[in-house]
């Protein structure tokens, strides 16, 4: 089951790399991660080149770069179900003799692992320049709690949260729709860090409250996803 | 092997498939014959798992489909009507990746391809990108992708739609080989003659419901008897042997022009009666010869019936 699923995954992100659209994604890369290290260092010469002050400009500007890879992910999952449609390669994958959750997952790793990989380069990109391009005193540990759980929980699960999304809306629609997903990530990825920036709440319980909502919405989704999931309904909508 | 009995799907009250009762057994091709709609594809996605019915039974090489889909998708080699292919990858990528999917292992997996692009005379453009092939190329690719697993039943739905003459001919070789390997075949197709020589028995399905089943003569036969065509010199030759006749036959005579046809199921024996009797009649025949019913014919009885 496991070799079918990275098979499957394999074959999408390949898929996906190998067309027009990849090099969209990357300019997002270059938009959202140019913005975060513009940013950060705007902060950095106005409050010092501490550790401390790094710390919480990076606790708002990753966010933000979190963006490139949920759309990445969002592009790569949505581009699962409706290219298959739109090729017209969807019925035979389905007559193939693979379960429902050896295709969904296949799907769905895919993205999981573009999006995380996806993560990791922005990240590095951002923390890396930010670091090493600035004299920083290291007067506190750079990962703070607030910092550690945007890094570690917050951002993978938008990630994840947009990649389920894109799957599941991409039953309904055709690949032409996808900048549907791309846009919607981008917009609540940006409502979401305005919010941030505005409400008074400090950094780690707001991220606390995201990280709770999201996994909330992930599990939400993963249900509904994997349940939704059977081949009569996609087979209905050839 | 495929067996159905009173298998139902049904979308709503009007489309679908009912009470279909099959029986099809090793060797065989059979042609499932019927309008756009009339539920042929619903049979094929439901013979394959990939609607659920809602009452009866079917079983592909005695698994039953309802509860084994995936066992029953094993044995099974599948063509859609509407199929592509992956644009992005060649040919041999295309067909490596179904046959991981396919869980065939690596060693057998190579031996199957290269005997498949040899087979179906794909092994010069292996290396081409699915996006650049021909209609009659697609075709070919999605054939070899449906038999990678060397399956012992074969769905063709519509299998020589849109293929020129060439390709269309190659279509129809490779099936009448699978027939004779063993495999059992379920071909969909609006194209008779094609049927005729690929299929050996047919089905016909109208408004989602089996009209009836049969080897190609036994169908022929239902719908339409074999005729003897008359030539005669002129239309008023014809006219008195049509009046002389039916004092001798009560099957269904007609006219045209300086021909009549006399439909019979004895043409054979008849033929040197109905031709001594009209010499005697000082009516001479110019051409007198049997026809067989052809299944376009019995097609067409059928559906207007």
């Amino acid at each position: 089951m496991v070799n079918i699923i990275l098979e499957i995954a394999k074959k999408e992100i390949k898929t996906f790399f190998r067309q027009s659209r990849a090099f969209a994604t990357f300019v997002m890369l270059l938009i959202f991660a140019s913005i975060s290290i513009f940013e950060i260092q705007h902060i950095l010469s106005q409050s010092g080149y501490t550790a401390t002050a790094l710390s919480s400009a990076l606790g708002s500007f990753l966010f933000l770069a979190s963006v490139f890879p949920a759309t990445l992910a969002g592009g790569i999952c949505f581009m699962a179900f409706a290219a298959e449609r739109d090729q017209k390669t969807l019925e035979h994958l389905l007559s193939m003799p693979l379960s429902d959750n050896e295709i969904f997952l296949g799907k769905f790793l895919a993205a999981l692992i573009a999006g995380l990989a996806g993560l990791l380069l922005v990240f590095s990109v951002v923390i890396g320049y930010t670091v090493f391009s600035n004299p920083i005193v290291w007067n506190a540990p750079l990962l703070t709690s607030s910092l550690s759980l945007l890094a570690f929980v917050v951002s993978p699960m938008i990630v994840i949260m947009f990649a389920l999304i894109s799957t599941v809306l991409s039953r309904y629609l055709s690949s032409r729709d996808s900048f549907i997903t791309n846009l919607s990530s981008v917009g609540v990825l940006l409502g979401i860090f305005a919010l941030k920036e505005t409400v008074t709440m400090d950094a780690l319980t707001f991220n606390a409250v995201l990280a709770v909502i999201i996994s909330a919405t992930v599990v939400t989704l993963y249900v509904f996803g994997a349940r939704k999931f059977n081949r009569e309904s996609l087979v209905s909508r050839l | 092997m495929i067996e159905t009995k009173d298998l139902t799907k049904m979308y709503d009250a009007t489309h679908g498939i009912a009470d279909v009762t099959v029986d099809i057994s090793s060797s065989t091709s059979m042609a499932l014959l019927g309008r756009n709609g009339a539920g042929k594809t619903t049979l094929i996605r439901t013979l394959l798992g990939l609607l659920k019915p809602n009452s009866g039974s079917a079983t592909i090489n005695g698994i039953d489909v309802v509860t084994d889909p995936k066992d029953v998708r094993r044995v099974v080699g599948y063509l859609p009507e509407a199929f592509g292919l992956y644009n992005d990858m060649t040919v041999i990528e295309i067909l490596d990746y179904a046959g991981k999917l396919e869980r065939i292992e690596t060693n057998k997996r190579a031996v199957r391809i290269q005997s498949l692009l040899q087979r179906l005379e794909l092994t010069d453009i292996k290396d081409m990108k699915a996006g650049k092939l021909s209609k009659g190329l697609t075709q070919k690719v999605g054939f070899a992708r449906a038999l990678l697993n060397d399956p012992d039943v074969v769905f063709l739905d519509e299998p020589t739609s849109g293929l020129d003459p060439v390709a269309a001919r190659t279509m129809e070789n490779l099936v009448n080989d699978l027939k004779h390997e063993g495999k059992t075949l379920l071909i969909t197709s609006h194209i008779l003659p094609e049927v005729e020589k690929m299929c050996d028995h047919v089905s016909l399905i109208k408004q989602g419901r089996l009209l009836t089943t049969g080897t190609l003569d036994e169908i022929k036969n239902q719908y339409c008897k074999p005729t003897i065509l008359i030539r005669l010199r002129d239309e008023k030759s014809a006219q008195q042997a049509i009046n002389l006749l039916k004092k001798s036959f009560k099957e269904p005579i007609e006219r045209e022009d300086n021909k009549i046809i006399l439909h019979t199921n004895e043409a054979d024996e008849i033929t040197a009666a109905v031709n001594k009797q009209l010499e005697e009649a000082n009516l001479p025949v110019y051409e007198i010869k049997k026809q067989e019913a052809s299944l376009d014919d019995a097609y067409f009885k059928a559906m207007e019936a």
